[in-house]
């Protein structure tokens, strides 16, 4: 049924005739030529069509290599009218297997309306909250999506989600309300080479009992406040919601075997600020938060505790240069965590049993002959575990709508390192050589 | 030889004296000239439509097309920039606030994550989309009057134009060491800029603007083409349409309309 609702979207919308919004039509006219017709068309179309092909490393053979191939088409469909905006975001990939899900095919589906003082957008949305450079600890809006591993896009990794947004505008503050009616989880791959099921849980499928959170039940909301003060921009978030994560409620029998394990989310709320400073040449970034759970006192094993998060960032030009190069450490602090039960939900999560985790992550991206080539390096490193990842990419214009990539993926934990997805995923290296055409 | 005539010989004394004592008009000097180019190419608000050219050496073209809107007001100057082509980076937005003791603010849209990021302004010397033009070229190719030392060096016939020939060496940290301006007497615009190194005798590029027109009642460059010497790439800028003191909405120099696109 929904695919019959994409596709019959995508015909009704390719059947209108297809042009370019220009710029600021209202002063310079359309295509510059402002005898011409006063009124855009009103339809905008941006389409992507990629091949990819991904060699993962054979732990054991050297020589050998996975080879995974996809080809996918992505298409922007955008609708602008006097007061309202459509946009519908589709992405066609092949090959398609039964972990596919419609929202890995419908990836945005939105309707915006305009007033003189504000907006509302609803609909299937990605959104972005905190200042950081590609990583946030304030970003309640999207849960990740873990079954393909670590790309470096965010956006990417994000699972789209049913969302309303009502923001009031003023000048350069805005207020923001989010309501979200379900439960999207983090996504994480049962089984496969990315899968993260916990070792404990290998061989109870048959007892595992997961809730449907697609329910108002698992209803979120949630406001952001955002303003411009001097060289600063700040805002500050409230989120009443649920950590993304499962939780795991296990009962056992009388001879102590697992006789049922049920997912539960844990219910919470975020107390949450970001700002953006400018010194010099420096782009500083700094967010913040305390998630208050449900579970305040720490006692509910299944339930995720209340927690401390933290996020500082600084972004620079390379002198002379359009290179740029960003730094970013974010960590998180448990309250009420303690290692001794071992199926405790924070103790299973925690990063070398340390109720404390920092990363550092850092990007820097070159561009040359003339932004025809950018090489780009991006990693993070996990400290308590020692686990790392880096994701560097060449990527090569052939043409303003041609562009090859070739990109890798290595995982992996240094000596004394403790167990981390980067560890878990160690044997998962990978380099990839992909085509890409805009039209 | 003793043969002088007295009053001839006062005469001449006479009318060296009265020469000398008639008031002769002034010799401009370099900062009153480059004075007048600021004050050519300033306006209250201003709105251009420009097509950036990436030329090759073997004469492969990129093109590129951009908007800017700008509008000062009260010692503050807002500018708004719209990319519109190609596909990679269109619809991204930049918004940057100068004020009048040279601090600015800037902010960056970008359409793929649907977000505002505050940037740092960095130093300007970076390349412009690729192009010949750094980021600091794009906001001005002379030196204000108190950027640089204005020293008139001769004048000189261009292009069947009279120029003043304006060497700058900048006072301040600069991409350059020093840029030799030919500045159009009748239009009070840059004709031709000759950008140098450091050392200040290697030529690093050239720039030279044509097609000038009158907009209402103001001279205005066309096309303006940057050439780095070294690399024989050259940048074409042309501009479609240019609009001086026009009403604008004060609504379009906000991040609300940087991350919406409307007013």
């Amino acid at each position: 049924m929904k695919r019959s609702i994409i596709f019959a979207m995508l015909l009704a919308l390719a059947a209108a005739p297809l042009s370019a919004l220009d710029g600021f039509s209202d002063i310079f006219g359309v295509d510059g030529t402002f005898e011409a017709q006063t009124v855009p068309d009103p339809f905008d179309l941006l389409s992507n069509t990629s091949f990819s092909v991904e060699a993962f490393r054979d732990a054991d053979d050297p020589w050998k290599s996975d080879l995974e191939a996809i080809a996918a088409l992505d298409i922007d469909l955008s609708w602008h009218g006097d007061r309202v905006d459509a946009r519908a975001s589709l992405t066609l990939a092949s090959p398609a297997d039964s972990t596919v899900q419609w929202t890995d095919m419908l990836t945005g589906l939105s309707i915006t309306a305009y007033f003189s003082k504000g907006r509302i957008e609803a609909g299937l949305l990605k959104k972005e909250w905190g200042s950081g450079d590609g990583v946030h600890v304030v970003d309640v809006l999207n849960s990740p999506d873990y079954r393909t591993g670590i790309v470096d896009d965010l956006n990417a990794m994000k699972n789209p989600e049913p969302m309303v947004i009502a923001t009031a505008v003023r000048g350069n503050t805005i207020l923001e309300g989010v309501y979200k009616p379900l439960l999207t989880p983090m996504s994480i791959a049962s089984e496969g080479r990315w899968s993260l099921l916990p070792e404990a849980f290998a061989g109870y499928d048959d007892i595992v009992h997961s809730p449907s959170t697609s329910t108002l039940a698992y209803s979120q909301f949630g406001a952001r406040f955002k303003t411009v003060a001097g060289p600063a921009d700040f805002g500050v978030i409230y989120f009443n919601g649920y950590y993304d994560r499962m939780g795991y409620d296990i009962t056992f029998t009388d001879s102590s075997a697992i006789s049922s394990i049920d997912i539960v989310y844990t219910r919470a709320q975020l107390f949450g600020a970001e700002a953006t400073l400018v010194a010099g040449p420096f782009t500083c970034m700094l967010e913040g938060g305390y998630w208050l759970s449900e579970d305040s006192a720490g006692t509910d094993p299944s339930r995720y505790n209340s927690k401390w998060v933290y996020l500082a960032g600084l972004g620079t030009n390379i002198p002379g240069t359009s290179a740029y190069v960003s730094i970013t450490w974010n960590g998180h602090y448990l309250e009420e965590f303690s290692t001794g039960n071992p199926l405790d939900v924070d103790c299973m999560q925690a990063y070398a049993g340390k109720a404390y985790a920092n990363t550092f992550t850092s990007a820097v991206e070159i561009p040359l002959a003339r932004e025809r080539v950018t090489v780009r390096m991006a990693g993070t490193y996990q400290m308590e575990t020692k686990g790392f990842a880096a994701l560097p990419s060449v990527r090569w214009a052939v043409s303003d709508a041609v562009e090859f990539t070739a990109s890798a993926r290595v995982f992996g934990t240094f000596e004394g390192g403790s167990d981390s997805i980067f560890k878990t995923w160690a044997d998962n290296d990978s380099f990839k050589a992909e085509l890409s055409c805009r039209f | 030889m003793k043969n002088r005539n007295p009053v001839a010989i006062r005469c001449i004394v006479l009318l060296f004296i009265a020469a000398s004592s008639i008031p002769v008009a002034a010799q401009e000097n370099g900062a009153d000239i480059m004075q007048r180019v600021m004050d050519a190419q300033s306006a209250g608000s201003c709105a251009m439509d420009i097509r950036l050219t990436l030329i090759e050496p073997n004469g492969d073209e990129r093109e590129r097309r951009i908007q800017t809107l700008t509008m000062t007001d009260d010692g503050l100057t807002s500018t708004i920039t719209l990319f519109l082509s190609p596909a990679s980076v269109r619809n991204t937005r930049f918004l940057t606030r100068q004020r009048s003791d040279g601090s600015n603010d800037q902010w960056m849209y970008l359409p793929a994550l649907g977000r505002v990021k505050r940037i740092a302004a960095g130093e300007g010397g970076g390349s412009f989309m690729g192009s010949d033009f750094t980021y600091a070229d794009m906001a001005s190719t002379t030196y204000d009057v108190d950027e640089a030392v204005h020293t008139v060096l001769r004048d000189d016939l261009l292009d069947s134009r009279e120029t003043s020939v304006v060497e700058s060496i900048p006072t301040g940290d600069s991409d350059y060491g020093k840029t030799v301006t030919w500045v159009d007497k009748t239009t009070d615009l840059p004709l031709r800029v000759e950008f140098y190194e450091k050392n200040r005798t290697t030529l690093r590029k050239t720039l030279a603007a044509g097609d000038i027109t009158r907009v209402g009642d103001r001279w205005t460059t066309g096309v303006i083409t940057m050439t780095t010497l070294a690399s024989g790439h050259s940048t074409r800028i042309e501009i479609l349409q240019v609009k001086y003191d026009i009403p604008m909405h004060p609504g379009y120099f906000t991040t609300t309309f940087l991350e919406t696109g409307r007013l």
